[in-house]
């Protein structure tokens, strides 16, 4: 079953002499419960097309359908829905709240939308993430690889569709960098959550179930992993 | 929604810089607004507090009603009304005592301090201190125009017409108790709503036969000027009411609050546009996160707001404090700080506007970008392509450096359009608020001017005339005297009407005289004309509404009238002749520096004191009579370095004559004093003149420095990329002060002509009145001008300092959200 559908996407930066096409005219589906990687040099589009996918950012022309959903014909406010409960993105750098705790940052998502807390599923998740115990911390308490946890918690809170995650490590030593893939990997196993997952890192991408390389704003490869159980 | 306003209120407290920066700005647009109300409600209650007292809290007076009439004051929205009957007005002393029928309505009006209201017409009731000063006491029974009354009731406070406190009081009034059998009295009124009473006024009046067109009635006393200050326009474009001035000052201090209130807020969500972005990648829809800024909005404004209206409170009661110890030397009654509900409410719906509005557009602005953008800090820039000219010039004048600070300028347009408006908005209105101060300041100060002498004293009656002269300016104070001897006389020449012309004929003493001769170049005794319109007329002399030719001889010939059939004047005959006369627009010195309406009049003729003995002399043997009954004045100017001591010595004897009181002491003057109060009194008005612009200068520097700080804030991450490529603190340093010097220059481009355009505006206005003056306010221009560029300099080299404490990558990523 597809649970994202994109045609003819195009994204263009800039008018007349000074526009760059970061995007130009993709083509491609993921079926439920994909664990994605996106791989490419940089400036070759990977993380433009995950904050299209995202909502985050806006597409030049094309269709982006998520669960059945067209995002490119959302309105402000319905797109605001959907970055709340269709998806959950990662970012290298965390961007966790840094005035809120562990807990609230995790919830935050849910609460904006007005929504009950699971406490179940919370405190599967932070068990499963291994941060139970750093809930009432802020952000400036926490190592690098304990706020991508909470990050992850976060995005993975609200259930949503698919999980983005824009080179989700970069910013981690190579053992936080391993344990944050680790969970990613389970989370797709454990939960059957679509994963899509940008990085620069071949060896990392290896831990994907489908590598799709981008060079200059194309799809120029796209393979299934028969065996991705890697240990590096 | 709940971790949403956390957030916004942990930010608040973690950033506690910068809002305390955004509070500041919020509390200075307070101060400035809530001022302006707390100004306007005291001048307004201190005036409604005169008006009160003068005439009354009634909005009209409808005179000579029937009671037939009165339906037609049915269903009008009334406060109150009372039925108001004057019997008699008689004179008590200086005093004019009005008896009144009352009708029983009126009892509400009054605040009885004993007794009761009167209910018949052989009952009265008085003010406490008029019982006083008559000795007259309740149940006392006394007599009024040959009518015994017996007093039943004192009162302290009345709330329609003539009430005066003490023993000055100019005007009483006595109420009897209502005759239902009048035929006529007069209607006073009060409608609950001011703001609608000339409505009401209009259709009373229609009801009644009383209009006799738009605005004017026959038979109404309307209390225009209490209906003004109470809101309530006939003709709003006939005065600039209280209500107006108070809503344009609001709309141009908004104005300046507007920028100094936007940048703080500007500022704030620069440094969190990280954080916008993550609330929105994460779901948080406009419509929280503008939630999470009313928060934000109420938190500041209630500080701000709230700590603004208590400063301003201190402020302007100091300035109430200082005022009256300015005023209370000239025994100015007590100016109370006063709170009117109407002018603070729109000092703060004006301050709630601004903002509101200043607030929310940097915000809309940041809600607009991509989460994408907003979390990566990007913003999207527009390039044009540049001509090439402009840079090579700026190349060569300022260097590398010139070429930055003007790139940075051309590309980032918007932004230092906002910097732009901001800094021209300080300027026009130092410019403009300073041109509107000097012209009011140089108003009062003309009633400053001294004319002259110290000490003048008019003496009407020969009787008391020689032997006070002789005292009066032989005392030991006196360093320069000077006499003056008036009387009038008629010529034989006739004006327009046919009437006998008339003309003033003055001596001056001796001394004087000579003096004024030598002046002159004169040096033989010549009666000289003084025709201050012969300057005018440069061919022809225009005196007594005739043309003399320069050329010919000009002679006056005085004579006698008898009055003939049907009031016609008849020549009786001609007693002296004056020849030969020197027509000079010339005036005696010491009259040189006297204002208008103390100097000679227009067409005085000055004679020794000779051939003025002469002329009235001449005048009295025709007319047979003595020469004491010739009416005549003397003056006396006197000029003194002791004003007091002087002033004790001439009322010591003018006290010797029995005329002190009633002659001498009523056309005695001494200026100094009198100059004394004056001055206290423009001290005073100066003193919240200049207060007000000292707030005003205060507000637009601020704005000044609070751009400037807004702008090379919003740098800071740009230049760390320029630092973190090699660009030295020096260059850097000298990049800014460029940018910093183009955008104070482009300031004045578009300041100074703005500034211009509304001082040739404001110069129109005031030339407009008669002898209307207007004094160019060069200083405002060069200050505005020099402080404008001092000020941004100054605060450029203080950020600069800052930034180059920062650590460059940290500011790079600027991870502090």
């Amino acid at each position: 079953m597809e649970i994202v559908k994109v045609e003819g996407l195009t994204k263009i930066y800039g008018k007349g002499s000074n526009q760059v096409t970061a995007l130009n005219d993709l083509h491609f589906t993921i079926e439920k419960g994909d664990f994605v990687a996106i791989v490419g040099a940089s400036g070759s589009g990977k993380s433009t097309l995950l904050h299209i996918i995202g909502g985050v950012d806006s597409m030049t022309s094309g269709k982006v359908w998520i669960d059945n959903q067209d995002i490119s014909t959302l309105k402000e406010e319905e797109l605001a829905k959907y970055r709340r409960e269709k998806v959950g993105l990662i970012y290298q750098f965390y961007n966790l709240i840094p005035v809120l705790n562990g807990r609230e940052n995790i919830t935050l998502p849910l609460s904006l939308g007005g929504q009950t807390i699971d406490e179940d599923f919370f405190k599967e998740i932070t068990s499963f993430l291994k941060i139970e115990d750093r809930l009432d911390h802020l952000p400036t308490e926490l190592s690098g690889g304990e706020q991508q946890r909470i990050a992850i918690a976060r995005a993975l809170l609200s259930k949503p569709a698919i999980l983005l995650a824009d080179e989700a490590t970069g910013n981690l030593d190579s053992t936080a960098s391993l344990e944050i893939l680790e969970y990613l990997k389970r989370s797709n196993e454990q939960y059957g959550q679509t994963i899509i997952m940008v990085t620069h890192d071949n060896q990392l991408a290896k831990y994907a179930k489908r590598i799709i390389t981008m060079k200059d704003g194309k799809i120029i490869g796209d393979e299934r992993i028969q065996n991705h159980e890697i240990v590096i | 929604m709940k971790s949403l306003y956390k957030t916004t209120l942990q930010l608040l407290l973690k950033n506690k810089k910068r809002t305390m920066a955004t509070i500041l700005g919020v509390l200075l647009s307070s101060v400035l607004l809530f001022s302006m109300g707390f100004i306007f409600s005291t001048t307004r209650d201190n005036s409604l507090c005169d008006v009160w007292k003068e005439k009354g809290y009634q909005h009209a007076i409808f005179e000579n009603i029937q009671e037939s009439d009165m339906d037609q004051f049915e269903e009008k929205n009334l406060s109150w009304i009372v039925k108001i009957k004057d019997l008699s007005v008689t004179t008590d002393g200086w005093k004019k005592v009005t008896l009144s029928m009352i009708d029983q309505k009126g009892k509400s009006l009054f605040r009885l301090s004993e007794g009761t209201f009167p209910k018949k017409e052989t009952e009265i009731m008085i003010s406490s201190h008029y019982a006083e000063e008559k000795n007259w006491k309740r149940n006392d029974q006394v007599t009024i125009q040959n009518q015994s009354y017996q007093v039943v009731g004192i009162y302290n406070e009345s709330k329609i017409r003539y009430y005066q406190e003490g023993w000055d009081a100019s005007q009483e009034s006595i109420y009897t108790g209502w005759d239902s059998s009048v035929d006529s009295f007069d209607v006073y009124v009060r409608y609950k709503k001011p703001t609608h009473a000339f409505f009401y006024i209009d259709d009373t009046a229609v009801g009644l036969k009383k209009k006799i067109d738009v605005h004017v009635y026959d038979g109404i006393r309307i209390n225009e000027n209490l209906l003004k200050l109470e809101g309530s326009f006939a003709d709003s474009k006939k005065t600039m009411a209280l209500y107006e001035i108070l809503f344009v000052s609001l709309f141009i201090l908004s104005f300046v609050s507007y920028f100094i209130i936007y940048n703080s807020f500007l500022l704030s969500f620069q440094e969190r546009k990280k954080l916008i972005g993550i609330l929105q990648s994460i779901g948080a829809s406009k419509k929280q996160l503008f939630h999470a800024v009313y928060l934000e909005i109420a938190i500041i404004g209630i500080i701000g707001m709230g700590l603004g209206f208590f400063l301003s409170l201190g402020i302007v009661k100091v300035g109430i404090l200082f005022e009256q110890e300015l005023l209370e030397s000239i025994g100015y009654r007590d100016i109370q700080l006063s709170f009117y509900p109407q002018f603070m409410f729109l000092s703060f719906a004006f301050l709630l506007f601004t903002l509101i509005l200043s607030a929310l557009s940097p915000a809309r602005r940041a809600f607009k970008a991509r989460p994408i953008e907003n979390i990566r800090l990007n913003q999207e820039v527009k390039l044009k392509k540049e001509k090439g000219k402009s840079n090579k010039i700026i190349k060569k004048v300022f260097g590398e450096e010139g070429i930055l600070a003007y790139k940075n300028m051309k590309r980032n347009k918007k932004k230092y359009r906002m910097a732009l408006i901001s800094l021209c908005t300080s300027m026009i209105l130092w410019i403009g608020l300073g041109t509107i101060i000097t012209q009011l300041v140089d108003e009062v100060e003309k009633l400053e001017e001294t004319p002259g002498y110290n000490i003048s004293l008019l003496l009407p009656y020969e009787p008391i005339q020689s032997n006070l002269v002789k005292k009066v300016t032989n005392l030991e104070e006196v360093k320069d005297a000077i006499v003056y001897s008036t009387a009038n006389v008629t010529l034989q020449t006739t004006n327009e009407s046919g009437y006998p012309q008339f003309l003033t004929i003055k001596s001056m003493d001796d001394k004087s005289y000579n003096a004024y001769l030598k002046k002159l170049g004169l040096k033989e005794e010549k009666a000289v004309f003084v025709n201050l319109e012969a300057k005018r007329k440069e061919d022809q002399i225009v005196g007594l509404q005739k043309k003399f030719d320069k050329e010919e001889d000009i002679h006056f010939e005085f004579c006698s009238y008898t009055h003939g059939e049907n009031h016609q004047q008849k020549i009786q005959g001609c007693y002296y002749e004056v020849n030969n006369l020197y027509v000079t627009e010339e005036l005696p010195e010491i009259e040189e520096s006297w204002s208008d309406w103390t100097k000679v009049s227009k067409e005085t003729l000055l004679v020794s004191e000779r051939q003025y003995r002469e002329i009235l002399s001449a005048k009295a043997t025709y007319e047979d009579k003595a020469e004491e009954e010739m009416y005549y004045n003397k003056e006396i100017y006197l000029i003194t370095d002791g004003y007091k001591k002087l002033d004790n010595e001439i009322k010591t004897i003018g006290k010797e004559s029995s005329l002190y009181e009633e002659v001498i002491l009523p056309n005695y003057l001494n200026i100094n004093m009198t100059l004394y109060n004056t001055h206290m009194l423009i001290l005073g008005i100066k003193f919240i003149l200049y207060g007000v612009l000292g707030l005003v200068a205060l507000t637009a520097t601020t704005n000044i420095i609070n751009t400037v700080n807004t702008n090379r804030e919003l740098q800071r991450r740009e230049f760390a990329i320029l630092r973190s490529v090699g660009l030295s603190i020096k260059k850097f340093k000298k990049m800014t002060l460029i940018e910093t010097l183009f955008l104070g220059l482009k300031s004045w481009l578009w300041g100074l002509p703005i500034s211009l355009g509304i001082v040739f505006f404001l110069r129109s206005i005031f030339l407009q009145s008669e002898k209307g003056t207007f004094r160019f306010p060069t200083i405002y221009f060069l200050t505005s001008m020099i402080a404008i560029l001092l000020i941004m300099i100054l605060t450029t080299i203080y950020s600069v300092k800052k930034i180059k404490k920062e650590n460059i990558i940290e500011t790079i990523r600027n991870d502090n959200i």
